[in-house]
């Protein structure tokens, strides 16, 4: 093979490598590249986003109902100096919008580079005050968000509904059948509710009981569904106030208003939480150096003033300032619990009587065995108010804190603790109708 | 603090009643996802018959941890914690430290090689740092970061292993520190730009220098200092509980304002913070918290 040869072999090559080429990639079908739809408006504050966003959504018209939709902000870092992710208020407006679009949901994702504590982030960034602002009402009923699954069907549809913040129970002339826990679906979600409400404060319980006639029962089971239904009303008028109303067409208007004061009720728990968990920290420092002032101003009195009359009343003004801020202070309920000083641990008491808590009653009922007769006593008292204000469902855990309290007191019958102590057992008879023996 | 027992025969009840114990109970009731929940929760739980087989099991025969069991690449960062929490049992596995910290021994900053070092000291010169000084990357063939470079100063000392690039690491600690104390992610200085510091990485750091002689000069004063003031109003659980752990470290004055902030932070929110923040809680709320460095006390 000559040169001549081998170049035109290697053109001829080349040249047919080049035709193959060619012909394979006219076999891919051409497609047009996915256009993206972009709205740009102009935008000068950001007050105006929220009408802003729902303009510009509407130009694109996305189809969003019932759709999942995630929204990945840019979240990176934060810096008081320089402006880093996207605004806050943006992304507040665009969830906003999106629900208005009937999204079924929307989440915020991001996960930031080299931050670790996305919290903080979130915090700092004005994000998690943005995010706290979006509410929306989801109606949350077993026919909707239940699926089979094996186990007792009640409990698996209590597992599968999950957490809510207002409980709506609704009841007219059945009562229903019984789930293995209670007697019908509705009194055990009510139970389960109000265990919850007891413990944590949530959810917000309203029941409704329908008043439109119906004609008198035909058969002994539909008597037996009223009956129980009675006894379940009568229950529940101990426990919470129920409401009535006269017909099918009038429960819309009667329970809009109740719904909006539940949602009033429980977005205050929210900015409560909210508030506890981030700017007010400082208020709450601020709080607690008054609180250790005042356990400190208690020790010095106890310190110092001659035991009497006069002592105890100068004590019990110490206490009524501490319970003014009771409330407001009870985040640094666990601090003062362990605090070294009897002052810091008269705190705790004073919060505890102020608020009691089913978790915190057998550590009252060790304070019988403080050397300091005031705090004794007042542990005593908070007992009091415990058997007084919590469910019956913890009159077993009261009992037991009452009767550790008698046993640290010893022999000591005759004081004024050992008296509210016997005062806090008649309580819980008298509510609970139980006792130790039961 | 848990309260006794009633002794009249008929009622026998346990009340736990601090948030510690609540997060301790927590943790143990609650599914662990990758070696970060696993190792802090080991170390949470190390006083309550904590296994640490489950972390043994997921180690590589590298010697290496990665972030999750079996998935993605292996890196520093969860090794040294890794080895951190395997030091807090009576009879640590030897075996598997000798593995671990031999892989750790072979992963350097990618600065570290004279090419890289010329590279940045030419032409990428957008962050400022010193290429000779590196530690510890968060996974291999990158650069040296300071929560990887920190945490495995602290494995070796927790298991009173020497290496000679301790010295490095610790030279790069201080190279990267923040003009006005205190550490962010990984350099001081980007385009030209200085950085915040972080609160998690800073307290990592101080941790890692605490038994060097720069653990009483001026760059940790100020770095306590930051970390002392920085959380005038913020519940993040997660740096609270770093801060809480490295101011207590050093016995800083105000290591009980962020201790008592995060026992309120926990006690708000116990029931949506992921266990290795909550296990990271327990650990700051121990008494006295937990420094990373038991084996040396």
């Amino acid at each position: 093979m000559n040169r001549r040869a081998l170049v035109g072999g290697a053109a001829l090559v080349t040249a047919g490598a080049l035709n193959i080429r060619e012909e394979r990639r006219s076999r891919v079908p051409r497609r047009a590249p996915p256009r993206s739809h972009v709205a740009i408006l102009r935008c000068d504050r950001y007050e105006q986003t929220a009408q802003l966003v729902q303009d510009g959504l509407k130009l694109l018209a996305p189809t969003i109902r019932n759709k999942r939709v995630l929204l990945k902000p840019n979240l990176v870092e934060y810096s008081p100096a320089a402006p880093i992710n996207t605004n806050p208020v943006l992304i507040a407006s665009v969830i906003e919008a999106l629900y208005r679009m009937g999204a079924a949901s929307v989440t915020v994702a991001d996960g930031p580079g080299h931050v670790r504590d996305t919290d903080l982030l979130l915090f700092e960034s004005g994000l998690q005050e943005q995010l706290d602002l979006v509410i929306r009402l989801e109606l949350v009923r077993w026919e909707t968000h239940a699926s089979p699954a094996a186990g007792r069907p009640q409990g698996v549809i209590n597992n599968q509904i999950g957490e809510y913040d207002i409980f709506v129970g609704i009841m007219w002339r059945r009562f229903g059948t019984p789930t293995g826990e209670a007697g019908s679906g509705t009194e055990e979600e009510f139970n389960r509710a109000y265990h919850s409400f007891s413990e944590r404060g949530v959810p917000h319980i309203m029941f409704y009981f329908c008043q439109a006639p119906a004609p008198p029962p035909k058969s002994e089971r539909e008597v037996n569904q009223l009956m129980r239904l009675v006894a379940f009303r009568d229950r529940l008028s101990s426990l919470a106030l129920v409401w009535e109303y006269a017909d099918h067409q009038d429960f819309a208007a009667t329970v809009r208003p109740h719904l909006l004061s539940g949602l009033t009720r429980v977005l205050a728990q929210r900015d409560h939480a909210r508030e506890l968990t981030s700017a007010d920290h400082r208020n709450l420092s601020g709080l607690r150096d008054q609180l250790i002032q005042l356990a400190n101003k208690y020790s010095r009195e106890r310190q110092e003033l001659p035991a009497g009359d006069q002592r105890t009343r100068r004590l019990e003004l110490i206490a009524t300032e501490i319970r003014t801020a009771a409330f407001e202070g009870a985040p640094l309920l666990p601090g003062f619990m362990k605090g070294a000083d009897p002052g810091e641990r008269l705190v705790a008491v004073i919060f505890l009587q102020v608020t009691p808590l089913p978790a915190h009653l057998m550590w009252l009922g060790e304070r019988l065995s403080e050397r300091q007769p005031f705090l004794g006593y007042h542990s005593a008292v908070a007992l009091l108010a415990a058997a007084r204000s919590l469910d019956c469902s913890h009159s077993r855990e009261v009992r037991s804190a009452v009767a550790l309290g008698m046993q640290r007191l010893g022999s000591k019958h005759g004081t004024d603790r050992y008296r509210t102590l016997l005062a806090a057992q008649q309580v819980l008879t008298t509510r609970c109708g139980d006792s130790l023996e039961n | 603090m848990c309260s006794g027992e009633i002794q009249n025969g008929v009622i026998n009840v346990h009340f736990c009643v601090d948030i510690r114990s609540q997060i301790l109970q927590r943790l143990s009731a609650t599914p662990l996802h990758g070696i970060e929940d696993t190792a802090l929760a080991l170390l949470a739980l190390r006083n309550t018959g904590a296994d640490p087989s489950q972390l043994i099991h997921t180690q590589r025969s590298s010697g290496s941890w990665s972030e999750f069991p079996n998935a993605g690449p292996p890196t520093a960062f969860h090794t040294a914690l890794a080895l951190l929490a395997l030091r807090a049992f009576p009879r640590p596995p030897r075996a598997s430290a000798d593995l671990g910290f031999q892989w750790l021994s072979g992963v350097r900053g990618r600065e570290s090689h004279w090419l890289w070092q010329w590279r940045f000291r030419l032409f990428d010169r957008q962050v400022q740092f010193d290429p000779k000084k590196s530690g510890w990357p968060w996974v291999p063939g990158t650069v040296s970061w300071v929560a990887p470079t920190a945490l495995s100063m602290l494995a070796h000392r927790a298991w009173r292993r020497d290496s000679p690039r301790l010295a490095s690491a610790t030279a790069m600690l201080l190279d990267r520190a923040c003009r006005q104390g205190g550490w962010n992610a990984g350099n001081s200085v980007v385009f030209g730009v200085s950085l915040e510091p972080q609160p998690d990485f800073t307290a990592m750091a101080l941790l890692a220098l605490r038994d060097s002689p720069y653990a009483r000069g001026s760059l940790a004063d100020r770095s306590l200092d930051y970390l002392a003031r920085r959380f005038e109003a913020s519940p993040a659980t997660y740096s609270l509980a770093w801060a809480s752990i490295a101011l207590a470290a050093y016995g800083h004055p105000d290591a009980d304002r962020p201790r008592n902030q995060l026992e309120t932070a926990v006690s708000v929110r116990i029931n949506e913070v992921p266990p290795r923040i909550l296990a990271l809680a327990a650990l700051a709320l121990e008494e006295p918290p937990y420094a990373f460095r038991e084996s040396i006390q």
